[in-house]
Formats: structure tokens, C-alpha cells, sequence
């Protein structure tokens, strides 16, 4: 092996180590309402079920406030900033992405379930 | 009452027909594998396993055009038809439907790459025993998934009865990208195994040379194609999902951009090996591994891992499919890593025919090879921040996903330095030049690239009536993540990058139309990726959106324009397509009409409608202005508790409570309880009585009328006197986000230019192979002639 490759290599899995260690360390974690209110990092992923007779779209004040019950059970009222993604009204599931402030799970980016080419259909045998 | 009609008698065939054929395939594959697997001991087995390949690949076909026909003859007892069609449906969109679902999409695969199987064994040369081999095991085992998961499936009312309709398309997939994308992209993926299975064979037979001249049109042909898919996917998302963007780094989109990243790669590494007989390995890794990182992201997507952390929702596969689908994945990558293992283990010795030696330290063979690498840690990039779901869940960690700033600052880091690596190869020959030589040639294309730059800050600053204006303190995320950089000077930077890069691109496409019209392709291909990149980064880094909400007679405003609600009277918001349209009026007399669409469906048995809206995207040449509408919104307050004497404050109204009137006996049927407000408003004032009426089911809400909105008293309590009011606009708000977005036209133009160009490369591989069928490659002599051209003077 020449040394051109030998460094080649080298360089490579050290630029590859590197990469792997930035992409795991700088992941946004998913988090429970538990959790959130302990975390300080600005973008904590809250999965969640929408309340649904909690939930108010207010444009004029560019807000849409529900309420969100992760899956232990524990509740905490979302406030996200912008218009009310399209799907909202017929979202149950939401990931609401932001961090807690003053008991609020303030939201920067509200992420529901887009349809996908590859969507399937509930199925005999199907896994989990 | 709804009536169910018993299938027609020829549904039963079509079932035995679609599913037969997918076992069909299974077993004639099988046996074309054997026939050529023992063909050295007789000849004739050869022939045989042709046609039984042959065969076998026609299974798919058949299998495909049983589900199009049951589609186009709505026979909706079929679960995957009722779940992915109805009555209403286009054509083209029942031909779309085919294709929408997890099963038909494996199916359309399996028929693409059967496609490709057809048409590429025969001209495989030696390569053909173990090309076959590998390709029909490959097609087995996605007969295998097919046979469980499977688009026949009756289970619906146990096939004996065929619901009057079905539960019809998704409404956000019915564009006309739905028709042409995913069969484009998936012909790209089929095309994967045969470079997987060339891959093999060239391992297997150790001939690891005579396959490049063979494999490249090929491999040209499927990268082109995954490019256009990746494109077109990108356009998709521009067009219908209505933020504004074509790309969002989510596992679907990187899953392809990974095999595309390869496949270029693979393309790189070729031209490398029939120029400087360089890469003769990575080749054989690359052609091989870039099917298992599409099988590695199927596996992510369509396994259920990611449901929690993709925007896209994923099916969940049956259990048995998907146990196939890791089988097959372990099998062929475990197998193709341990051939390729021993197969380079054997050939450590072997060495490649010599090329004269570069005399310079920067020439082509160094710019490509750094290019190549850079691509391939983008790639990489793109694959390892899809897993970290993945990994995390392995590891037993809570769920986490890399975010899209993360990857835009990744990849601007190695976009930086592939820009200047595709600016230079070019410019360079294989033995390399002097730096000042190359300066002197790199003058004119800086001199024209500044010019640009310049012009298109100039048209910026005087040409958009002063639509974007850097934010002050607008900054953008460096390399290090706490510090933060000047927003503007950035993005010109990147725009000064692809602009120095195209024009050194454009000039070898001047200087290759006269020497060699062949190799234009590759250069103009070039050229096309980066007039995209140009144009997706100048669009997104330069972006400005307003938010805008319209009523009647109660415009909005962004981005300098008065925005007024058009006449939309007569407008069925039930109708697919419905637009709804907004008049935009400038100071400066620019207006127009934009019509984004909105309009509701029911669907998945949900009483509830469904909006469906999509962006109106108006090209005014060198800048899109892009409206996207959200649904409509008719609630003008949060319900409030009000105390006598107590207001509430709506828009530029004030409301306050007075306290509640009885009319009734307490408890009785038809008592009513008023509640008596003043509202004061730019009008002035005016008293009005919301009411709740003692019905026999339920109680009646009596809504009263303001002048843009209603009052409904939805409770109230006789202990406190209080009540709760909800407000509602008597016309609909409708909420829009407004965009600028320059030179997107840059991303349409560059895409065409790839296409031609991918197209074009491809076309002149074929030519150039049928004059040099299989000698030996070199190009020592031809310093700026293709590989293949080189091979005709060597």
C-alpha cells in the first residue's frame, strides 16, 4: 500500500469518525414532558397526542395553543408560533419542537404525519 | 344504507393471475439462477437460463398490469385498490394509485429492475453466469417480499363482497409529480442491481477490468435517472406541500440522495480506471454497495423504525416481508463484503498498466479524486444522520434526530471545497500544470465570475424593488456552532463558488463542442448541478417570507403588496383543486392574481373534512413570489369567562358583559338564558344577547350578529352570574405566507441542463462502446478526449 493511500485512508476515517460523533452529538432528542421541563436545550423534540378540545388556531395573534399528552400519561400546554400547519385539524399525533419556558412548551416547528408514497395500510402480521 | 355488490367472477383470476405470477417468478428466477450457476458443465443450460430469466422477469410485468387493471376496473374488494382509489379518480391517477402504497411501490421496483434485467443480461459478455446468477436471486427474494407483502390481498370482507367505493387517493399526492416521479426514481433504483450485479460478477470472475467500458453507459444512465428523480421529488415538494423549500434532509430524501451520491461516485471512479487505471477496488465497492445503502434505507423507511422521528408516515411491513427484507439485506451484504474481500486480498499484487506519471501536483486525476471523496462524505453525511435514530435505538437511547440546519451546515462545509475541485478538473490535464499556468487560465473565469456576482447583486439591489433587504442582524450558523456569521456575505459567497465553477465548466463545454462532441455530456452535466445549486441556494439563502391573514373586505399585507380576497363566490370547497383567489396590488402597478388551492375531503371514515391545500407559485423570470394558503380559519377568539361589568377585547372591538336575562321557567324545556352584552366598535355601540335555549336533546346555541363577527354564550353559571362566550368570524380569515424566492428559475434551467447532459453522456458512452468493444483502456495518449474516445488511438 503506497503512502498516499495509507494517508488517504487515514484522513478519511478520522474525517468519518468525526462526522459520525458530530451527527450523534448534535441530534435533537426526543423527549417526555418530564423530561422537557428538566432539559435546557433549545430543540427538544415532545411527541405527543393533541388534545383535541384544547386546540385554538389564532392568526391574528400567529399562535395555535393545545394542549399535549405524552405517552405517560403527563400533560402541558403548547404554544406555537406561525399558522396552523394544514393537516392540524385532523392531527391527532404532533411533535412539537422548542424547549420549556414558565410551564409552557413554547414550539418553534410543529412536525404531524404527511401522506408518503410508501404509506401502508393496517395489515395481518404487521410488526409491532 | 350502504350496498355491497358481489365481484365480478374474472376478479378471482385476476387475483390467482397477480399473486400466481409473483410466485411464478420466484420459481422460474430460481431456476435461471441454477441453469446458470451449473452452465460450464453444459452448455446448453445457458440458453435455457436465458430464456427462463427472461421469463421469470416477464412474472412482474404481468403482476403489475393484473394491479392496473384491477385499478382501472375499480375493484375495490382488492384492500390495496380500496385504500389508495375511488370512483371519482382520474386515469391518471388510477394509473398514479398503482405505485402509492408500500406494496405497489415494491412491486413497481421489482418490475423496474426486471426491466433493466431484460435488456442489460445479454449484454453482459463473460460477465453473464454470474451477472444472472446474482440478479435473479436478487429478483427472488423481492418476489419473496411480494408474496407477503402483497398488493392482492381480498381480506376485505373476506373478497366476497366489493364495497360501492373506496377510500380514494391521498388528496396531498394528486399532482401530476405523482404520476411521472416515482416511476422515474424507481427506474433509477431498479438500474441498481445491475451494477450490483456486475459488481459480482467482476469479483467472482476476476476480470475487474474488461466490465468498465460495459458498465458505464449503464451506470451513467442510472444516476441520470436517480438524479431526475431526486429533482423531481424536490419540484414535488415546491409545488404541493406549500413551505416553500425542495428539500428537507428527511430519511426518504436521503436514502436517495446516499445512492445517487454512490452511483456518481461509481461514475467517477470508472472514468478514473479507463483513464489512469486508478480505483480498480473502489470501483467493484462502489458498484456493489451502492444497492445495499438503497437496501440499508429501505430497511430504515419501510420498517417501522423511523415512525416516530420522519414526517412521512411509514407503513408498518407484515412480519414475514420483513424478515425477508433483513435477510435479504444481510445476505447481500454480508456475501458482496466477504467476495470483494478476498477478491482485493487476491489481487494485492496485481498491478495496473502504467500511465506517465502526473509531473505537477494539481491535475485532474487529484482535483477528481478530491472531488469524489467530498461527494461521498456527503453521502455519507446524509446516511449516517438518517441513522442516528437508528443507532440510538439499538444502543437503547431515547429517539433523537439530526436536524436540518445540521446537515445545511455539513454540507456547505464539503460543498465548499467540491465547488473548487469541479472548478479545476476541468482546467487541468492528467500530468497537471505549473500554478502559474493554471492561474492564467483560471483569470478569464474568475474575471466572468465576479462579473456575474456582481450583476446579480446589482439586480438585487435595483432590479426586485427592494424586496429583500438582509434583516439587520440576520446572521447564519458558522462551521462552529456558537458562532454565528453575517447572513448575506455567506450565501454570496456560496453564489460566487457555483458561479466560478459553471463558468469553468462552461468554458471546457466550449472547448470539448470542438474537440470532442462526446464528452460535452459529462461537462454539461456539471454545469447543470451547479446552475441547481446556484439557484437552491440564492433561493433559500435569500428567501424572505411575510405572513399575511385576508377576509373580505379586510385585506392583508406582505412584501409590499395589498392583498385583497377575490371574488370567490360559487366556489366549492368540497371540490378537489378548489382555488381560492387573492388579488395583490402594489404601489407600482404591479398586480396580479394568485390562486393558491384549499379544499376539504372526507376520508379514513372521518367525520370531520380534511383540508388539502397547495401553494400558488407565480414566476415573474428571475424571482418566484410564492403564496401559500392555510385553511380557514373561523374562530376569532378563545373562549372567554366573563363576570358582570367584566370586557374582553376582539380585533378593534370591546365586549362587555352586562350580566344574564332569564326568559322561563328555571329547568324547563325551551327556557332561555341571554346573556346581555355592549359592544362597542368603530361603529359604535350596540347591545346584543347571545342565548342558550333548554332544547329536549341538547341545548341551542342563539348566536348573535356583530358586525364581522358572532357571539355564542356556550355556558354559563347561575352561582356567579358568569358566562363563557365564543366568537366566530362571519367570513372566513385566511392565513398566507408570502415568499420571495430569487432565481429559483435557476433550479428548474439547471435540471434540464443535467438531464440533457446525463442523457447526452450516456448516448456518447454507447457510441464509444460499440466502436471499442473490450480492450484494454488507456488514455495516455488523449489527454482531453473521454476514456473511451482514448481507447481508439491508444
Amino acid at each position: 500500500m503506497s503512502k498516499t493511500a495509507i494517508f488517504g485512508t487515514l484522513a478519511a476515517g478520522a474525517g468519518l469518525t468525526a462526522m459520525v460523533l458530530a451527527l450523534m452529538g448534535s441530534a435533537s432528542p426526543y423527549v417526555t414532558v418530564a423530561q422537557a421541563k428538566t432539559h435546557s436545550q433549545e430543540n427538544l423534540h415532545l411527541a405527543g397526542d393533541i388534545i383535541k378540545p384544547s386546540l385554538m388556531v389564532r392568526p391574528r395573534e400567529g399562535t395555535v395553543r393545545f394542549d399535549l399528552k405524552d405517552d405517560k400519561g403527563d400533560i402541558i400546554p403548547v404554544v406555537y408560533k406561525g399558522n396552523a400547519p394544514a393537516n392540524m385539524g385532523e392531527a391527532t399525533r404532533v411533535v412539537a419542537v422548542g424547549k420549556v419556558e414558565n410551564g409552557t412548551f413554547q414550539s418553534h416547528k410543529l412536525l404531524l404525519k404527511c401522506p408518503s408514497k410508501y404509506e401502508g395500510t393496517e395489515k395481518p402480521g404487521a410488526k409491532g | 344504507m350502504m350496498k355491497l355488490q358481489e365481484p365480478p367472477s374474472w376478479t378471482a383470476l385476476a387475483e390467482w393471475i397477480g399473486r400466481g405470477s409473483i410466485f411464478f417468478a420466484a420459481a422460474v428466477l430460481t431456476l435461471a439462477a441454477l441453469c446458470w450457476l451449473f452452465q460450464p458443465k453444459k452448455e446448453v443450460l445457458g440458453k435455457v437460463g436465458g430464456w427462463l430469466f427472461l421469463t421469470g422477469c416477464l412474472g412482474f410485468f404481468v403482476a403489475i398490469g393484473t394491479l392496473g387493471t384491477l385499478f382501472f376496473r375499480e375493484q375495490f374488494q382488492f384492500a390495496y385498490v380500496f385504500a389508495h382509489s375511488d370512483l371519482g379518480l382520474s386515469p391518471w391517477y388510477k394509473l398514479a394509485a398503482i405505485w402509492s402504497g408500500q406494496e405497489g411501490s415494491f412491486l413497481l421496483w421489482g418490475a423496474c429492475a426486471s426491466f433493466w434485467g431484460i435488456l442489460v443480461a445479454p449484454k453482459t459478455a463473460h460477465y453473464r453466469r454470474w451477472f444472472t446468477v446474482v440478479y435473479a436471486a436478487f429478483l427472488v427474494g423481492l418476489a419473496g417480499i411480494l408474496s407477503y407483502e402483497s398488493p392482492f390481498r381480498t381480506e376485505l370482507l373476506e373478497g366476497r363482497f366489493m364495497p360501492p367505493n373506496g377510500n380514494g387517493l391521498n388528496p396531498t399526492l394528486m399532482n401530476y409529480w405523482v404520476v411521472i416521479h416515482p416511476p422515474t426514481i424507481f427506474f433509477g433504483f431498479g438500474a441498481l442491481t445491475v451494477l450490483f450485479a456486475w459488481a459480482c460478477a467482476a469479483v467472482w470472475t476476476g476480470d475487474r477490468t474488461s466490465w468498465v467500458p460495459l458498465i458505464r453507459p449503464w451506470n451513467i444512465v442510472c444516476s441520470t435517472l436517480l438524479g431526475i428523480g431526486l429533482v423531481m421529488g424536490g419540484f414535488w415538494a415546491y409545488e404541493t406541500l406549500g413551505w416553500g423549500g425542495f428539500w428537507a434532509w428527511d430519511p426518504v430524501e436521503n436514502q436517495s440522495l446516499v445512492t445517487w451520491v454512490w452511483t456518481v461516485a461509481l461514475l467517477h471512479g470508472l472514468y478514473l480506471q479507463a483513464a489512469r487505471a486508478k480505483w480498480v477496488n473502489a470501483n467493484t465497492f462502489l458498484a456493489g454497495t451502492s444497492l445495499i445503502t438503497f437496501l440499508y434505507g429501505t430497511y430504515l423507511t419501510r420498517s417501522g423504525v423511523m415512525k416516530d422521528t420522519s414526517v412521512h408516515s411509514f407503513a408498518e411491513m407484515n412480519s414475514t416481508a420483513l424478515l425477508m427484507l433483513i435477510g435479504l439485506c444481510g445476505i447481500f451484504t454480508g456475501g458482496f463484503l466477504l467476495s470483494w474481500g478476498i477478491s482485493v486480498w487476491k489481487h494485492r499484487k496485481e498491478s495496473q498498466p502504467a500511465r506517465a506519471p502526473a509531473e505537477f501536483p494539481i491535475h485532474r486525476q487529484s482535483a477528481m479524486t478530491l472531488a469524489v471523496w467530498l461527494l461521498l462524505f456527503i453521502g455519507l453525511a446524509a446516511g449516517i444522520g438518517m441513522s442516528v435514530p437508528f443507532f440510538r435505538y439499538l444502543q437503547g437511547q431515547e429517539a433523537a434526530i439530526v436536524e436540518e440546519p445540521i446537515y445545511n451546515r455539513l454540507s456547505a462545509i464539503l460543498i465548499v471545497p467540491l465547488l473548487l475541485a469541479l472548478a479545476v478538473a476541468p482546467l487541468v490535464s492528467w500530468r497537471g500544470m505549473p500554478f502559474r499556468a493554471l492561474a492564467n487560465r483560471v483569470v478569464t473565469i474568475l474575471a466572468a465570475s465576479f462579473a456575474l456576482l456582481a450583476a446579480i447583486m446589482a439586480w438585487m439591489k435595483f432590479g426586485v424593488n427592494n424586496l429583500y433587504k438582509p434583516e439587520p442582524g440576520m446572521t447564519a450558523q458558522s462551521i462552529l456552532p456558537q458562532l454565528s456569521v453575517p447572513h448575506a456575505p455567506v450565501i454570496l459567497v456560496m453564489i460566487w463558488l457555483c458561479l466560478f465553477t459553471a463558468c469553468a465548466n462552461f468554458a471546457k463545454i466550449v472547448e470539448m463542442a470542438r474537440k470532442s462532441r462526446g464528452g460535452v455530456g459529462a461537462f454539461l452535466t456539471h454545469f447543470g448541478i451547479v446552475v441547481m445549486l446556484l439557484g437552491l441556494i440564492a433561493s433559500k439563502g435569500f428567501q424572505k417570507k411575510e405572513e399575511a391573514l385576508v377576509q373580505a373586505g379586510n385585506p392583508g399585507f406582505a412584501l409590499g403588496h395589498v392583498i385583497e380576497l377575490g371574488n370567490n363566490q360559487g366556489r366549492n370547497f368540497l371540490a378537489r383543486e378548489n382555488p381560492v383567489d387573492f388579488q395583490f396590488k402594489s404601489l407600482d402597478g404591479n398586480n396580479f392574481k394568485a390562486s393558491p388551492i384549499l379544499f376539504y375531503t372526507f376520508r379514513n371514515g372521518n367525520p370531520e373534512p380534511s383540508p388539502t391545500v397547495r401553494p400558488y407559485v407565480i414566476n415573474k423570470g428571475l424571482y418566484d413570489l410564492y403564496v401559500a394558503i392555510y385553511p380557514m380559519v373561523f374562530d376569532a377568539g378563545e373562549p372567554v369567562t366573563l363576570k358582570p361589568g367584566q370586557s374582553y377585547v376582539l380585533d378593534e372591538y370591546e365586549i362587555t358583559y352586562k350580566g344574564f336575562e332569564r326568559k322561563g321557567e328555571a329547568g324547563m324545556l325551551g327556557t332561555t338564558f341571554i346573556a346581555k352584552l355592549d359592544v362597542r366598535g368603530p361603529n359604535g355601540t350596540v347591545q346584543l344577547g347571545p342565548a342558550l335555549r333548554i332544547g329536549a336533546d341538547r341545548p341551542e346555541f342563539l348566536r348573535a350578529e356583530a358586525d364581522t363577527f358572532t357571539i355564542s354564550m356556550d355556558r354559563m353559571d347561575a352561582a356567579t352570574q358568569s358566562v363563557t362566550l365564543s366568537f366566530f368570524y362571519k367570513n372566513p380569515l385566511y392565513p398566507l405566507d408570502v415568499y420571495y424566492k430569487p432565481l429559483t428559475i435557476l433550479v428548474w434551467g439547471g435540471a434540464g441542463i443535467m438531464t440533457i447532459g446525463g442523457f447526452w453522456a450516456a448516448l456518447a458512452r454507447r457510441i464509444a462502446k460499440k466502436k471499442t468493444p473490450s480492450e484494454p483502456p488507456s488514455s495516455d495518449s488523449v489527454e482531453d478526449k473521454e476514456p473511451n474516445a482514448a481507447l481508439t488511438t491508444a
